[in-house]
């Protein structure tokens, strides 16, 4: 017994050799490849009248011809089990403006299978009346433009000019793919919609291209390689959602009104009656999760009213513009025809067109809210 | 002259160690004493109307990752003298996966190699040493053949078996 041991320990470290060689042989996660022959080749040894005998190999129908390679393998056939994965990447909402072109999702394609692959690629809207995804319930808006990529040089970033593949082309067994899902954010959208789009993928055979989608072998095993659907829909295709979460500015326009005077009653409970000095203040908030760029404020003044230049800044400018709470800073400008001046306030016949700066987002920023102040006379 | 090859396998022997033997020449061997077969199938449970399950063996063509089959070597003295010293050697195909447990063999002690077929001994003195130097006990996916030993001669005309299970992997 000991003698056996001791040899077993000597054997030991070729035995990790093999070993190492059979688990690198075996390392699919997925398991042996499909179309292996996995043959089985028993040799017996014996003795006849105490004196030993030729070794005699097995055969799947018996043999018995004595010596080395004179029996054959029993063998089996590897089928293919078609498997696979689609997941999002990320876990969270891809942020998107509206309007944005090109906007990104993530996904990973995983050929769970023991057999080289194609997938088909495809990706649709979702609506209201499906699942939420990342906790955001669809609203509704669609993306523009929905098309699906293969990321090309495998960095996992979209990148149009390499990306352009829209279907999966051999990818091996226990392999990985990273796919995009890529919208036009519609123009429409609003802050705090979303939507939300699903990943798509149909194992195809490797052979074929994207033409006809991998079929499963009907009935019972035959003596080739049979496919066998074992993904989670016993199907050969599956899905992920993910989804797009619209920020956006929030504006909303409030326009109020004053009478500061009129010719009878001066500053003194002033009426709104004809030649009393009227003063407009519009006021721009920006309520929503991004700051607002090129707001341009337009307001097409009535024909009753004749607005009054210089009334503001020490009686030198015709428009007052408070920006944040406070205000934080004021800004004066002349309503001069066409914005010839490029202060950023025009009078262009009755249209009075005021672009204050960008709107940022929050109650404490100092250009939000933007107050707009002029006069003008009640004809 | 009998003395002289009996030596020549003594010295053979040796160079041979890890791969079968092949005496080069005996005097008592009659062609096709035994005869061999291997056959692989699967275990295919069945419920007929009545609800009663069949469970039967089935010729396997083609096979699954994950599937598991049965290996059955069967051998039958076909010569004209008692075959003894019986082994039946079968190596673990690498794509399979041996089950604990299941080889079986009428009258038979069985060993087990987890190098290649150099040496075998029982489960329990089967011990890996690790790369780190840490030594543990084999696991089935360490084995690499099964032996078979027969403790008794096999008459003429009788037939037995060995068997094992492997799963794909």
């Amino acid at each position: 017994m000991r003698s056996v041991t001791t040899t077993l320990k000597r054997g030991i470290y070729a035995a990790l050799t093999l070993a190492a060689m059979m688990a690198a042989n075996n390392a699919l996660a997925a398991g042996t490849a499909s179309g292996t022959s996995i043959g089985n080749l028993a040799t017996i040894d014996y003795a006849v009248g105490g004196v030993g005998q030729l070794a005699i190999e097995s055969s799947p129908t018996g043999n018995s011809t004595p010596g080395a390679s004179n029996g054959s393998a029993t063998t089996f056939l590897v089928d293919n089990m078609v498997d696979l994965t689609v997941a999002e990447v990320g876990g969270a909402a891809t942020a998107v403006n509206p309007g944005q072109a090109a906007a990104v999702t993530t996904f990973a394609v995983t050929n769970s299978g023991n057999t080289t692959q194609d997938y088909a690629l495809s990706a649709l809207n979702l609506t209201s009346a499906d699942p939420a995804v990342h906790g955001n319930a669809d609203s509704d808006v669609n993306g523009n433009n929905l098309r699906v990529f293969v990321d090309g040089n495998a960095n996992g970033t979209y990148e149009a000019a390499t990306d352009t593949a829209t279907f999966i082309d051999q990818l091996a067994a226990d392999a990985s793919v990273t796919v995009f899902v890529v919208i036009d954010a519609p123009i429409g959208a609003v802050d705090a919609d979303v939507a939300n789009v699903r990943l798509v993928a149909v194992t195809h055979d490797a052979a074929t291209g994207a033409t006809s989608a991998t079929a499963e072998t009907a009935g019972a095993d035959t003596a080739s390689v049979d496919v066998v659907f074992a993904d989670a829909g016993r199907d050969g295709q599956e899905t992920a959602d993910d989804g797009y979460s619209f920020s956006s500015a929030d504006l909303t326009i409030t326009k109020t009104s004053s009478v500061i005077s009129d010719p009878f009653n001066g500053t003194t409970n002033p009426k709104a009656i004809p030649g009393a000095i009227v003063e407009y203040q519009i006021l721009v908030t920006n309520n929503g999760t991004v700051g607002a760029d090129g707001v341009l404020v337009t307001d097409v003044l009535s024909t009753d009213l004749a607005i009054l230049l210089a009334q503001y800044n020490g009686a030198t400018d015709d428009i007052e513009i408070r920006l944040g709470v406070g205000p934080a800073s004021t800004l004066f400008c002349s309503a001069d025809a066409g914005d010839t001046d490029s202060d950023g306030c025009g009078l262009t016949g009755a249209t009075l067109e005021i672009q204050p700066p960008g709107l940022s987002v929050g109650t404490t920023a100092a250009d939000n809210p933007v107050r707009i102040l002029f006069q003008a006379t009640i004809q | 002259m009998r003395k002289l090859i009996t030596l020549t396998v003594a010295v053979l022997g040796p160079m041979f160690c890890g791969s079968m033997i092949y005496a080069q020449e005996a005097p008592a061997q009659k062609t096709g004493a035994l005869d061999v077969q291997t056959v692989v199938q699967k275990v295919q449970t069945t419920s007929d109307t009545a609800g009663q399950s069949k469970t039967e063996l089935i010729p396997v063509e083609t096979a699954l990752p994950g599937d598991e089959v049965v290996y059955t070597v069967t051998f039958k003295n076909i010569g004209e003298e008692p075959a003894d010293n019986i082994r039946i050697t079968n190596p673990i195909p690498e794509q399979m996966r041996y089950v604990a447990g299941t080889a079986f063999g009428p009258g038979t002690e069985i060993v087990y190699s987890i190098d290649g077929g150099s040496s075998y001994a029982e489960p329990a003195a089967l011990i890996v040493k690790t790369d780190a130097g840490v030594e543990r006990p084999a696991q089935v996916d360490d084995y690499t053949h099964i032996r078979w030993a027969l403790n008794t001669p096999l008459e003429v005309g009788e037939q037995s078996f060995a068997r094992f299970r492997a799963v794909v992997r």
